[in-house]
């Protein structure tokens, strides 16, 4: 009975082992979460590029990548279309947008994160500066913004405002190009277009 | 000059207070540490009485007691219960005199929020000891932050959106909870980001599903506000936010922000009101 109860044991740690190993595979990379942080601190392209080395190639890096750059360069189309280009499609990109400011390894610093954090705060602002250099953007642009206030804390819309006055016909084009449950979504709880009007407020502060 | 000739015996009692150990208050008179539980006396670098903790119940109580009981007497140091954080301090912090958890995000630390109604008397007023704390009566829950099974901590919580026609309430549950930012500061962002059931659905959304996302744990606005504010901008949109005012301390007894090492990463968080009870 001690013997199967002591067996019985050891295969509990033995499979606890393999889940911990399984769910740190899973894990980001630390090395690369570190990058990111240094990327979202640098100051100068050069410096942008030289971290992106370490930070790997996922989506998230991409991300963080593009939107340091075009920071660091915001009147560098190049930079602004390829912030727009990662303008998220699907529900695990939008996630990873949400998610910027997340503890992703252990350990990891909080200065890190809320670099990562304060970058994700600013892409609204930074994918409305971008969107003004490059109106040909503007549709990709408009469709993403009732999922990205789904997040109580986006300011998309009243981002989005800028953009509305600044390229009103382009804007109001781009709105109506949208499916028309959509567009009527769109006008009645994002933006009213009309007076280029935010709908869907993020949190206060 | 004596304080108390110019502004009267608070302003004296708040001069005559210093703070010292982990920045907790100095009892004038003893010289020793106030902690919410016990008094630590910083001269013999203990604690004056027993850890009140009632881990001897824990013996016969439930499952969950017994498992706690039997991590409590697994740990040689829980005995020496005039210790501060089990006698190792540079990795360690206990806020309230009842939390020995590591706080370098220590994997075996189990951290747990747990959000429950406050306690109200027969004519449905809120009579838990946090009626004085400054607009209270916007707190419809208290969130008791455990840490390995003992309390660290009670906190006023708001489970509700400021504004329920425009955002939904999340459902009861118990869901895993991550460190994250929130306007420069930590919060807990509850999983699974993008699926948090609600009760009903959710208005912020185009297809009606009784989902929510991006939903944290976070401070409420300022002087312990929790509705909508002019520029009709809400506090919550069906986060947790907790009281502004006691935010600080939450952080702490949670581990988010520890004297030393990385913070606490993983949290459970237990969603148990009426106001969030799925019709």
């Amino acid at each position: 009975m001690m013997r199967a109860h002591g067996l019985f044991q050891w295969l509990i740690v033995v499979l606890c082992a393999a889940s911990s190993g399984v769910l740190s595979a899973q894990e980001p990379n630390c090395g690369e979460i570190v990058a990111m942080a240094k990327m979202a601190r640098a100051k100068s392209s050069a410096a942008v590029a030289a971290e992106k080395q370490k930070a790997g190639d996922s989506y998230r890096a991409q991300v963080v990548f593009a939107a340091r750059s075009f920071e660091l360069r915001p009147m560098d189309k190049s930079a602004a279309v390829r912030l727009l280009n990662l303008i998220p499609v699907d529900d695990a990109q939008h996630t990873t947008w949400m998610t910027l400011g997340d503890a992703l390894c252990s350990p990891e610093s909080t200065a890190s994160m809320k670099l990562l954090g304060g970058l994700g705060e600013r892409l609204p602002h930074d994918l409305a500066k971008a969107v003004l250099l490059v109106p040909d953007k503007l549709p990709g642009y408009i469709a993403y913004a009732p999922t990205s206030v789904q997040d109580p804390h986006s300011d998309y819309a009243v981002q989005m405002q800028t953009v509305c006055r600044s390229k009103h016909p382009a804007f109001v084009k781009a709105v109506e190009g949208l499916p028309a449950d959509k567009q009527d979504w769109f006008v009645k709880h994002v933006l009213n277009p009309d007076g280029c009007h935010a709908l869907a407020l993020p949190e206060a502060e | 000059m004596n304080a108390t000739t110019i502004r009267g015996t608070c302003v004296y009692d708040a001069l005559l207070r210093m703070y010292h150990f982990t920045g907790k208050e100095r009892d004038t008179e003893s010289g020793n540490d106030y902690f919410s539980a016990r008094y630590y006396a910083s001269s013999m670098g203990r604690f004056m009485s027993p850890d009140p903790l009632p881990w001897i119940g824990w013996q016969s109580g439930d499952e969950d007691d017994q498992k706690k009981f039997e991590a409590y007497i697994a740990n040689p140091q829980n005995f020496n219960m005039y210790a501060y954080v089990n006698n190792n301090p540079l990795n360690k912090t206990d806020p309230t005199g009842m939390n020995a958890c590591g706080t370098n995000n220590d994997s075996s630390c189990k951290v747990t929020v747990t959000i429950q109604d406050r306690s109200k008397d027969s004519n449905g007023h809120y009579n838990d000891q946090y009626t004085g704390v400054k607009n209270s009566g916007n707190y419809n829950a208290t969130a008791t932050v455990s840490v390995n099974g003992k309390e660290t901590g009670t906190f006023l919580v708001k489970t509700t959106p400021s504004d329920s026609s425009k955002s939904a309430t999340i459902a009861n549950g118990t869901y895993s909870g991550t460190l994250t930012t929130h306007s420069g500061d930590v919060a807990i962002r509850l999983q699974p980001t993008n699926a948090i059931p609600t009760i009903g659905p959710n208005p912020s959304r185009q297809d009606g599903a009784s989902i929510a996302q991006g939903i944290l744990v976070h401070r409420a606005g300022r002087e312990n506000f929790t509705g909508v504010g002019r520029d009709g901008r809400a506090v919550s949109e069906g986060c947790q936010v907790v009281c502004t005012s006691q935010y600080g301390d939450f952080k702490h007894a949670t581990g988010m922000v520890p004297s030393a090492g990385a913070p606490q990463q993983h949290f459970t968080v237990i969603v148990n009101t009426q106001e969030n009870e799925p019709q």
